[in-house]
């Protein structure tokens, strides 16, 4: 079989012919035969060469102190993979890819295995978002900041990390069994 | 050896006259011994001198006893030898060999039946070893003047006098043709007509910056080609072919080489044929053309040597053309005339199984001495009617055709990209679409009646101009359903039609995108560099194109190479590295 390739809609559909058997509806794909394929689609007269580039392969394996480390495979140019039926799960191998990120959902789960260890995170707001990182604050500021009942009980301050400027205030209720935020 | 010109001193002239001829007393002159040359002024005044003499002296048998030998008219530049023979048995003439130490006029004897004119060719040339040839009724006159003779100021290159008439009768009316065809400089022709007196024709040369290279090397070349005869030839690349006489073929060694290789043809010495004739008698080119109607015979033979007779002058000349070879239907007829004089209107021309008759119009042509007309060294001014293979020819260059109309061949510029490092890339080049960095897809839509199995493809609106002649044309068949572009190679086009390597696969829909790339091919070639490659016609505007070149043979599949770039007047080239990518 040969991968199904809608070059107008930018659709690459991977039929299980073209997976490897792993175990009832578990397949694998080798990404090394992905990339050969998708190139020889890119290369045909009568596929692919009129099209652009579906795959970047710029960064191929290398070898690093004593360690083979995996190429990446970048799917580009608004290009979306979907799997054949058949498969409930299948196993990206051999490569770091960004095919989760360009599936086109069918109920197979795709296990991507792209290495993590060691990554670079930006400075100032560990590898978070500006809105994780505020999130995250806030939820230290609740747990460990200076936090201070009225005397007439009826609400409940949260002080800033100075201990002097109010971060949060709530209400109590009458029981004092409930907090509402103002 | 002096040259003693008409104002040389009359008593040291008639002395060495005297001294070199002998005037028997039959009235014979006749050459004895020496080198100098003498103005025609100089024979009669020897003549009058001996013959005003009372005793006979030396070697002369003339004296006061015998009658006038001899008049002068126009300064001494006309002279009439007398004829004697019915009251005295004295007639004076003169010999070949006497009048090749003459020069300055004219010399009638036999009662004007036999007369030597006199020729003076005024001018300069580049190579002090110029030897000046004469054709004289299609022959080539023996040449006793070398590489000049009676020099008798900086301007002339030669003063002689040339046996005109004879027998009564005038030799090809007393026309002559004076060239000088000398390797290395421009070549140079001078027509005129002899007769009393002293005639001029004018000579300059000078050195040829295209002809510097050696004639045996030139003379080596092999497969260069004229292709004579009428033709049609697509000069601007519209379709509308015109007619020339010849179609020069470089084979390959360009137009440089062409150009020599013509020229020696027809350098001073040669024994090679062009368009049939030697070359030595070719000056250049079609010296008139006729319309012809009423004819009769079969056909006319490229080359053939045709005859005609005007009034009662016997006159001959090579067909270089005819715009049809059947003479039942040839309209018009393009001769190099040898001798004589050109037909005018009924005149009969007869080839060898073919007559027409000139049918009122008899056009006059002064071809290029070097046939070919100009070669500047990049580009060619074409004599008239001097045609050339369309795809030797570049945008400079310039040619006339048989209508008389110059003609400017397109720019066709190659596109070309090489690749090294792996044996079978595709390469995809096409004009970048007007905003994304990306092809154009969409440069012209699906025209009307594309029915399977057409052997053409019609598209809505005309091809661009600055299509490649041959390629593929790429079509979407959105209404069909189709998911990629399906490419329809095409060997010709013309307006807003294809011509189809094969047929139509499926009947297409009217509006659906097609574009046409510059290249959608496979670079070829048995190794590093491979190369693809077409040409086009280049309209004055560059354009960006964009491509890449892809090599995703699996068995070892290459990082794809993006290519862009912008089409010019030179064209355009680029080469890739493909690497592995695994």
């Amino acid at each position: 079989m040969a991968y199904l390739v809608d070059w107008v809609a930018k659709v690459i559909t991977i039929p299980a012919g073209d997976l490897t058997l792993v175990a009832g509806t578990h397949y694998s794909l080798a990404m090394s035969d992905f990339h050969e394929e998708v190139r020889r689609l890119e290369w045909e007269f009568d596929d692919g060469l009129w099209a652009p580039q579906i795959l970047d392969h710029t960064n191929t394996r290398f070898d690093f102190a004593g360690v083979t480390y995996a190429p990446f495979d970048e799917i580009v140019n608004g290009y979306t993979i979907q799997f054949g039926a058949g498969p409930t799960r299948v196993d990206l191998v051999g490569s770091n890819n960004n095919i989760i990120d360009t599936l086109i959902p069918t109920g197979v789960s795709v296990v991507p295995n792209n290495s993590a260890g060691l990554v670079i995170a930006e400075t100032g707001t560990s590898g978070l978002t500006a809105e994780e990182s505020a999130q995250l604050e806030a939820i230290a500021k609740y747990s460990t900041n200076k936090v201070e009942i009225s005397v007439d009980r009826t609400t409940v301050t949260i002080y800033d990390d100075d201990g002097l400027t109010p971060f949060k205030v709530f209400n109590l209720s009458n029981d004092l069994r409930t907090r509402a935020p103002q | 050896m002096a040259i003693y010109d008409r104002d040389a001193t009359a008593a040291t002239a008639v002395t060495a006259w005297l001294a070199q001829f002998e005037v028997a007393s039959d009235g014979s002159i006749t050459y004895v011994t020496g080198s100098d040359t003498f103005h025609v002024w100089w024979m009669h005044r020897s003549l009058q001198k001996i013959a005003w003499d009372f005793a006979i002296s030396g070697d002369d048998g003339i004296n006061l006893a015998k009658p006038n030998p001899s008049t002068s008219e126009a300064l001494g530049t006309i002279i009439t030898l007398n004829d004697h023979t019915t009251d005295y048995s004295v007639n004076y003439t003169v010999t070949a060999e006497v009048m090749e130490y003459h020069f300055g006029g004219s010399v009638s004897f036999d009662g004007g039946d036999e007369q030597y004119s006199g020729l003076i060719v005024l001018g300069s040339v580049h190579l002090s070893s110029t030897e000046l040839e004469i054709i004289q009724d299609n022959a080539l006159l023996t040449s006793h003047w070398g590489t000049g003779k009676n020099q008798t100021d900086a301007n002339t290159l030669l003063r002689i006098c040339i046996l005109s008439r004879t027998a009564g009768a005038d030799i090809d009316g007393k026309r002559i043709i004076v060239k000088a065809n000398e390797w290395f400089d421009t070549y140079a022709v001078w027509r005129t007509t002899l007769g009393l007196g002293e005639s001029v024709a004018a000579i300059n040369t000078s050195a040829d910056p295209q002809n510097t290279t050696a004639l045996a090397t030139v003379q080596a070349y092999v497969g260069i080609a004229e292709n004579p005869g009428y033709q049609l030839l697509d000069i601007q690349g519209d379709g509308d072919p015109q007619p020339f006489y010849c179609k020069w073929d470089h084979n390959s060694l360009g137009n440089k080489a062409l150009s020599e290789w013509i020229k020696s043809l027809m350098v001073r010495g040669t024994s090679e044929a062009i368009f049939g004739l030697d070359g030595s008698f070719f000056v250049g080119g079609p010296t008139f053309s006729c319309t012809v109607g009423t004819g009769t015979g079969s056909v006319w033979v490229q080359n053939e040597v045709v005859t005609w007779t005007e009034g009662t002058t016997s006159s001959s000349g090579v067909l270089l053309a005819a715009d049809d070879m059947t003479s039942s239907s040839t309209t018009k007829l393009w001769i190099h005339r040898l001798n004589g004089i050109n037909p005018t209107d009924t005149t009969t021309i007869t080839g060898a199984t073919a007559t027409n008759d000139v049918d009122t119009t008899v056009t006059t042509y002064t071809p290029d001495p070097e046939h070919y007309g100009t070669f500047t060294g990049t580009a060619w001014i074409g004599d008239y009617g001097v045609g050339f293979i369309p795809g030797n020819l570049g945008v400079n260059d310039r040619v006339t055709d048989l209508d008389g109309d110059i003609l400017a061949p397109p720019n066709n510029v190659t596109v070309t990209v090489s690749t090294n490092g792996a044996t079978a890339p595709h390469v995809l080049l096409a004009r970048k679409d007007a905003v994304l960095a990306a092809p154009d897809y969409t440069d012209n839509t699906v025209g009307a009646g594309n029915t399977s199995g057409n052997p053409t493809f019609v598209v809505t609106s005309a091809i661009d101009p600055e299509t490649p002649p041959d390629g593929s044309v790429l079509v979407l068949d959105t209404t069909g359903g189709a998911t990629a572009y399906e490419e329809l190679p095409y060997v010709s086009w013309t307006g807003s039609t294809y011509t189809l390597a094969g047929t139509l696969p499926r009947t297409y829909t009217s509006g659906d995108p097609t574009f046409t790339p510059l290249l959608y091919i496979a670079a070829t070639g048995g190794g590093d560099p491979r190369t693809a490659a077409t040409s086009l016609v280049f309209g004055g505007t560059p354009f960006a194109v964009i491509g890449w070149v892809r090599h995703g043979d699996p068995a070892s599949p290459d990082k794809p190479v993006p290519i862009s770039g912008t089409v010019t007047s030179a064209g355009f080239s680029t080469t890739v590295q493909l690497d592995d990518e695994t």
